[in-house]
């Protein structure tokens, strides 16, 4: 699967995405609205600014007083000659950032504020207008007092509107940049509680072994995942019958074959006793031969069956009993064969070596593994020729409990070694009996005792197989 | 001696059935398990051969049965499981012995001989009664030291005389003893087997028990 992500993650990234896009919008039309808000505002003071300035002047005045005006603004200004930006103790920072001037209708000035030191070329035209003073952004009313004729231009600097926005904006930007990282935390949070049965159900899957498979057992399942824990243990109850079903076909079609064996070899049997004709009796031989090949196969399938259903109990074994056990089994038939057969078990009788005498008991399903240790041994008798070596050791390294078996025979070559595992598998030309199933029943003793199976060339110039215990506790 | 064989399957019964009919035994043939049930309480056998897989009753059900109401009868049990619970269990149930299918002839006759030994408290399957030797195993006799010549149903009488000194055996039991539920037996079948055997071997050996039956006299 190339689409590999976190539920978790993902929903909380597409939503932080979508609430930052959210709250960048809403931040662009507050910044909008604010700046609009705070223009007419500003517009609507300026506006009254040059309403005030007008009703208190007029042109007879202005003319005048023009000298004792400008005197007392020179003097009245003097705290608020420039743009510093602190604030004087009784103002407010933004009033200083207003002038005034007054024009005469021939357009010269009669009167400004001082803080306006050049004089721009002004439009004379009512209304409001963005001009640049100075190198400073201005918003200007311009008014024509058509009482007494003069131009009043009344400018505010655009700074304190943008100023104004900002803040207005920032102030609302600001506790969302600190809400967004704590919302995607929740947000977080929840959901992987929100997972949490979801995890549980994971937690159970994982932990099923497929010979026992068990329906998921959890309290307060969400809608949303019930259907699948319903579904699951379904397919549980489903695996788990056909697994034993399948397990059941083997043992009961071994069974079945038993009946009808057993009949063909006692009706061979008792035409064996009483033919007297020696090339019925050859055939006879031959079909009681093949009975009782078949009869081995059954058997084996038999065991290979019980081996994987593995439905025996783990007990504590020592591993040297079951390789004596195996020795005495199969001794006889190796010197049938005038094999040297040797077992090589180091005995530690005294008290020190309690320690390493632990280290031989393993839990095991004694049955089964006496079946796979005699069968690897059965083997090696059979596939070594007469004269040759067989030795069953067993031995610890590492604190691994070992048991070898190794034989002078021919081996198995090294292309074979994974194939010779598989059932019904039997290396062509060997000239042996077999079912094809004995090391498929090795390999599920293996399996089922945690162990290793290892297929290594010996040096007594055949095969050694070799069993490696996990190292006990 | 008579055997009851239980197996439902048609080709292994018939095979054992011929098979030991030929060493003198007579066998009565049950594939159903209650029969075989009924069969084994209200008839003598001396051995009862059991499959444990049975239609109607299993086989483990008719042992435990059996050994409930008493009946001691010595029991094979042939069966396919081979694992050592269904061994256990089996015995446990009460039977004597355990034959795993598939199995040989030869195990067969000599696990029947072994076990009709036990029952009768013999050690060997030569068994020595006065004047008469007798091997089951090669289903030889000899009158003193001599070997003779005998049918297989003479045999099978002088087997059962053997097994049973000093009883009187009734007319009925020794037919049930050779022929079993099938023969086919003329009135005086018996007499003719038992002149025979005095025949072969001594008139005096047998006793008449008028109205009765017979008796193997000791000496």
């Amino acid at each position: 699967m190339k689409t590999k992500y976190s539920l978790t993650s993902r929903i909380t990234q597409r939503l932080l995405v979508s609430l930052s896009l959210l709250m960048f919008i809403s931040s662009i039309l507050v910044y909008l609205d604010a700046r609009k808000e705070v223009d007419e505002l500003f517009d609507a003071s300026l506006v009254q600014t040059a309403r005030v300035l007008n009703g208190l002047l007029t042109l007879e005045a202005i003319q005048e007083n023009k000298q004792n005006l400008l005197n007392a603004l020179a003097k009245k200004d003097a705290s608020l000659s420039d743009f510093t930006e602190a604030a004087t103790p009784l103002g407010h920072k933004y009033e200083k950032k207003l002038f005034f001037q007054i024009w005469s209708v021939d357009k010269k000035l009669l009167l400004k504020s001082t803080n306006i030191h050049t004089t721009p070329p002004f439009i004379f035209e009512q209304g409001f207008r963005d001009d640049v003073v100075d190198g400073k952004h201005w918003r200007t009313f311009t008014l024509f007092s058509e009482k007494d004729p003069f131009w009043m231009i009344v400018g505010e600097r655009d700074d304190i509107r943008t100023e104004l926005v900002h803040n207005i904006s920032r102030d609302h930007v600001l506790p969302l940049l600190i809400f967004i990282p704590l919302f995607a935390l929740t947000v977080w949070l929840l959901i992987r509680s929100g997972f949490k049965p979801l995890h549980q159900l994971v937690t159970h899957v994982k932990k099923q072994e497929y010979d026992s498979l068990e329906s998921s057992e959890i309290p307060n399942t969400p809608s949303e995942i019930i259907e699948l824990k319903h579904a699951l243990n379904e397919l549980f109850t489903r695996l788990s019958t056909s697994y034993q079903r399948e397990n059941r076909f083997a043992s009961d079609a071994a069974h079945e074959f038993k009946n009808p064996l057993a009949a063909l070899l006692i009706h061979v049997d008792d035409l064996l006793e009483t033919s007297d004709n020696h090339e019925h009796t050859a055939s006879l031989l031959n079909i009681k031969k093949a009975a009782l090949q078949l009869s081995h196969l059954v058997n084996q399938l038999l065991a290979l069956s019980r081996a994987e259903a593995s439905i025996e109990p783990k007990t504590r074994i020592d591993l040297r009993s079951i390789c004596y056990e195996c020795y005495d089994q199969l001794v006889s038939k190796a010197e049938h064969k005038k094999q040297r057969f040797s077992l090589d078990i180091k005995e530690n009788n005294n008290t020190i070596d309690k320690i390493q005498n632990e280290k031989y008991i393993v839990q095991a399903d004694e049955t089964l593994l006496i079946r796979s240790i005699s069968n690897l041994l059965d083997n090696a008798i059979r596939y070594t020729p007469s004269g040759g070596t067989i030795c069953l050791r067993c031995f610890i390294e590492n604190d691994h409990p070992h048991i070898t078996i190794e034989d002078s025979g021919p081996g198995i070559p090294d292309t074979l070694c994974d194939k010779v595992l598989d059932r019904f598998f039997r290396i062509s030309g060997s000239g042996q009996p077999g079912s094809g199933l004995g090391l498929s029943i090795v390999q599920q003793g293996a399996n089922y005792h945690d162990a290793e199976l290892l297929l290594n060339p010996s040096n007594l110039g055949g095969l050694k197989a070799s069993f490696v215990f996990e190292a006990q506790k | 001696m008579r055997i009851l064989l239980v197996e439902d399957d048609e080709l292994l019964g018939g095979g054992i059935c011929k098979a030991l009919q030929k060493e003198a035994y007579t066998v009565e043939w049950l594939t159903d398990g209650k029969l075989a049930l009924s069969a084994a309480l209200n008839e003598e056998f001396d051995l009862v051969i059991l499959d444990l897989g049975l239609p109607s009753m299993d086989g483990v059900e008719v042992l435990t049965a059996l050994r409930r109401e008493k009946c001691a009868v010595p029991t094979l049990v042939l069966t396919a499981r081979d694992t050592v619970q269904d061994k256990v269990a089996g015995l446990d149930a009460g039977a004597d012995d355990y034959l795993v299918k598939p199995f040989e002839l030869m195990e067969l006759k000599a696990r029947i001989r072994a076990l009709s030994r036990r029952s009768l408290g013999q050690n060997t399957s030569v068994i020595e009664q006065g004047r008469i030797k007798l091997d089951t195993s090669s289903m030889e006799v000899w009158l003193d030291g001599d070997l003779v010549v005998l049918s297989r149903r003479e045999y099978a009488l002088i087997l059962e005389f053997v097994n049973h000194p000093g009883r009187i055996l009734t007319r009925q039991h020794l037919e049930d003893i050779i022929y079993g539920w099938e023969g086919d037996i003329s009135s005086n079948a018996i007499e003719v087997h038992i002149h025979n055997l005095r025949k072969k071997l001594d008139s005096r050996l047998i006793a008449t028990i008028r109205g009765i039956g017979y008796r193997l006299n000791e000496n």
